[in-house]
């Protein structure tokens, strides 16, 4: 599996995993741009 | 199963007020307008359904009844005569308290589902009655409310917006390399600039290696002005000095001068003396002692004139022919014409005597007179001889006086003119000078100007490397693009925007998934639950009732296969398939919470339709052990049967 590949299973997986957890629209936002911005950071590194 | 609902301060109830109801009956709550009936459906509402979190739920709440409005003062469950006012409700092992206060603020202990709203309340006002009875076939929002669908929207939302913001930045991305590639232009065109400016400076600096000056002509220069200036002063001082010693030498000279005139003025003193002498041998009074005599004897003669004149008039008049008395003697007698000729010969003799006599007489007088009025002229005479005296002594002494100062004034003067023409050759040898030094200011003119021009150069490369900097620095952020906050290089952005998109579009392309699944998951049960209903009511009316899956539209069939429109089905029938819909929501999405609170719509419709609701609403209270609680209008006061 590909890192963009890993990227997108994690993401899609924090979407589940948020929805039947209730989803707080709030912090789901925040959580999820964290989450691309430590993607993006890798990828820079 | 039995349900106790306590009531304190709620609607027009003051106080407390309990309640019990059993499941697995239908309920029925009547009661005439305003005997309590709506308030115990809302306070069901209330408890089941807080929180409401859903802004499309609330605008509900606000509707039922149940929540406060922004602009409304109070919450309208809580009696307006108290502040606050509770709800408590006990079923099976659920005990919920709902505590209000009339400013608006409500809290529970025990949380409620908000979808109790639209999927549990049976009621006139509810979403799915005011759909239908709009004719709105739209109801995509209630597989949304009732499935995941709304969440994972939520989420794609997100994606949508890290999606969108990627494009913004594959578009700042181009501007930052049109940017760059405009200041690269910009820099190139200053680099030739500065080697056109360094090779002017170069130049210009020859230049000014070139000139030779004396250094100090300006310091020099200033002060032979300075000296110029002193001397022209001075020059003016002595100009104003010679002046007054012309003035003063003129003045002598005349007083000196004045002494030509003493000559004349002694001949004058001269003669007035020997007036002054003549004068003095007139004796006034003797003279108007002769005066006075003369005066009588010309009166004397003046007699004898008029006796002798009265005399020629009578000799006149004789006539000689008659003989006529003699004037005289007034003897008669013949006089001749000789003798009368002689008689007036003789009187015009004697009046001439006698004239001549009196105008000796009167030449005399006038002659003493005269000399007397000569005599009223001696103190004026004396005074001249005095005022004459006075100015020859006073033209003796000033000339005298003058001599003296004459010397020392011709000196003064010719030390005047020395210094005067001393002044003007060192004016005009200053001024020579200051003439030899302004050839060589011209010179350091001239050299100051190649070096401000030197100077202007300079500060011209100055903006240059100004320009310069600042492009490079415009060259750098523009290298930079920031994603989630993150620098990222131009390099390397192209490809992370690009990988970030291709993660981000299949995380869509999932979550598209996931929605249609959860709508049409949704659609599906309730589509199910509809037909059911309609089997199991045996309603022929209409074939089927659906929402379409492309759409979410509700579809009618009716018996003969055809499609009916929402907007064109009749009040009665929207009756109908709102209690369906309404019902078969309640089966689909919130079977768990057993309660379905309602009011008339069931109980208004025609009775045959109205008694086959009624009874399946009996049926699955019994079957599913729920409390299905109705209210119904009456004239009398509040009474709660089970039916």
């Amino acid at each position: 599996m590909s890192e963009n590949e890993k990227i997108t299973k994690d993401l899609i997986e924090y979407i589940e995993a948020s929805i039947k957890g209730g989803l707080d629209e709030f912090e789901f936002t925040e959580n999820f741009e964290e989450k691309l911005k430590n993607y993006l950071e890798g990828k820079i590194k | 199963m039995k349900a106790i609902l306590n009531l304190t301060n709620i609607g027009q109830l003051v106080g407390p007020q309990k309640l019990e109801f059993n499941s697995g009956v239908v309920t029925l709550i009547t009661g005439r307008t305003a005997a309590g009936k709506s308030r115990i459906i809302k306070s069901y509402a209330l408890a089941l359904s807080y929180p409401i979190l859903s802004e499309n739920l609330r605008n509900d709440g606000i509707n039922f009844g149940i929540l406060k409005s922004e602009d409304a003062e109070y919450l309208p469950l809580v009696n307006s005569s108290k502040e606050s006012a509770t709800i408590e409700l006990s079923y099976n092992d659920v005990i919920k308290k709902v505590e209000l206060l009339r400013g608006g603020k409500i809290t529970t202990n025990d949380q409620g589902n908000q979808k109790f709203l639209y999927s549990s309340m049976l009621v006139k006002n509810s979403r799915i009655h005011n759909n239908i009875t709009q004719g709105n076939a739209e109801f995509k929002w209630i597989v949304d409310e009732m499935s995941l669908a709304k969440d994972y929207e939520k989420t794609l939302s997100a994606i949508n917006l890290q999606l969108n913001n990627l494009d913004a930045k594959k578009v700042e991305v181009k501007e930052n390399r049109d940017i760059i590639a405009e200041n690269e232009e910009e820099i190139k065109k200053q680099v030739e600039e500065k080697k056109q400016k360094t090779k002017e400076l170069t130049t210009k600096q020859l230049e000014i290696d070139n000139y030779e000056f004396d250094d100090e002509a300006t310091e020099k220069r200033d002060e032979i002005q300075k000296e110029i200036k002193g001397y022209k002063n001075d020059l003016k001082e002595l100009k104003k000095e010679k002046l007054d010693a012309d003035k003063e030498l003129e003045y002598l000279k005349k007083k000196i001068n004045a002494e030509n005139q003493i000559p004349k003025i002694r001949e004058e003193l001269k003669e007035k003396n020997e007036k002054l002498d003549d004068l003095k041998t007139i004796n006034v009074q003797s003279l108007q002692e002769e005066i006075i005599e003369k005066q009588n004897l010309r009166s004397k003669e003046a007699q004898g004139k008029v006796r002798f004149e009265t005399t020629l008039e009578l000799w006149k008049k004789v006539n000689i022919e008659e003989g006529n008395k003699c004037p005289l003697c007034q003897s008669v007698g013949k006089i001749s014409k000789e003798e009368r000729e002689n008689k007036i010969e003789e009187c015009n003799t004697n009046i001439k005597i006698f004239k001549d006599r009196i105008k000796d007489f009167s030449s005399s007088i006038n002659q003493k007179q005269s000399r007397i009025n000569e005599k009223k002229d001696f103190r004026e005479t004396e005074d001249k001889v005095e005022e004459l005296l006075t100015k020859v002594e006073n033209i003796e002494r000033e000339a005298a006086g003058a001599k003296d100062k004459l010397k020392p004034a011709e000196k003064r003067q010719e030390t005047m003119d020395t210094q005067i023409k001393k002044n003007n050759t060192l004016i005009v040898n200053l001024e020579a000078n200051l003439n030899k030094l302004k050839e060589e200011m011209t010179q350091e003119a001239e050299y100051q100007q190649r070096v401000n021009e030197k100077s202007e150069i300079q500060r011209k490369i100055g903006m240059i490397d100004e320009k310069s900097l600042k492009l490079k620095d415009n060259i750098n952020k523009a290298q930079i693009v920031e994603i989630l906050e993150t620098g990222i290089n131009l390099d390397v952005v192209d490809k992370i925007i690009e990988e970030f998109i291709e993660i981000l579009s299949k995380v869509k392309n999932h979550l598209d998934l996931r929605i249609r699944e959860q709508r049409e998951g949704a659609a599906k049960k309730f589509n199910a639950s509809i037909k059911n209903l309609i089997k199991e009511l045996k309603f022929d009316t209409f074939k089927e009732i659906y929402l379409d899956m492309k759409n979410y539209r509700l579809t009618i069939i009716e018996r003969n296969d055809d499609s009916q429109e929402l907007s064109s089905v009749s009040g009665g029938e929207k009756a109908i398939i709102s209690s369906l819909l309404q019902i078969s929501a309640k089966e689909t999405y919130l079977s768990d919470i057993p309660f379905l609170i309602g009011d008339e719509i069931i109980l208004d419709l025609d009775p045959e339709r109205s008694e086959i609701f009624l009874n399946y609403l009996k049926k699955i209270a019994k079957e599913k052990d729920w409390f299905i609680i109705l209210t119904k209008m009456t004239s009398d006061d509040l009474k709660i049967v089970e039916i």
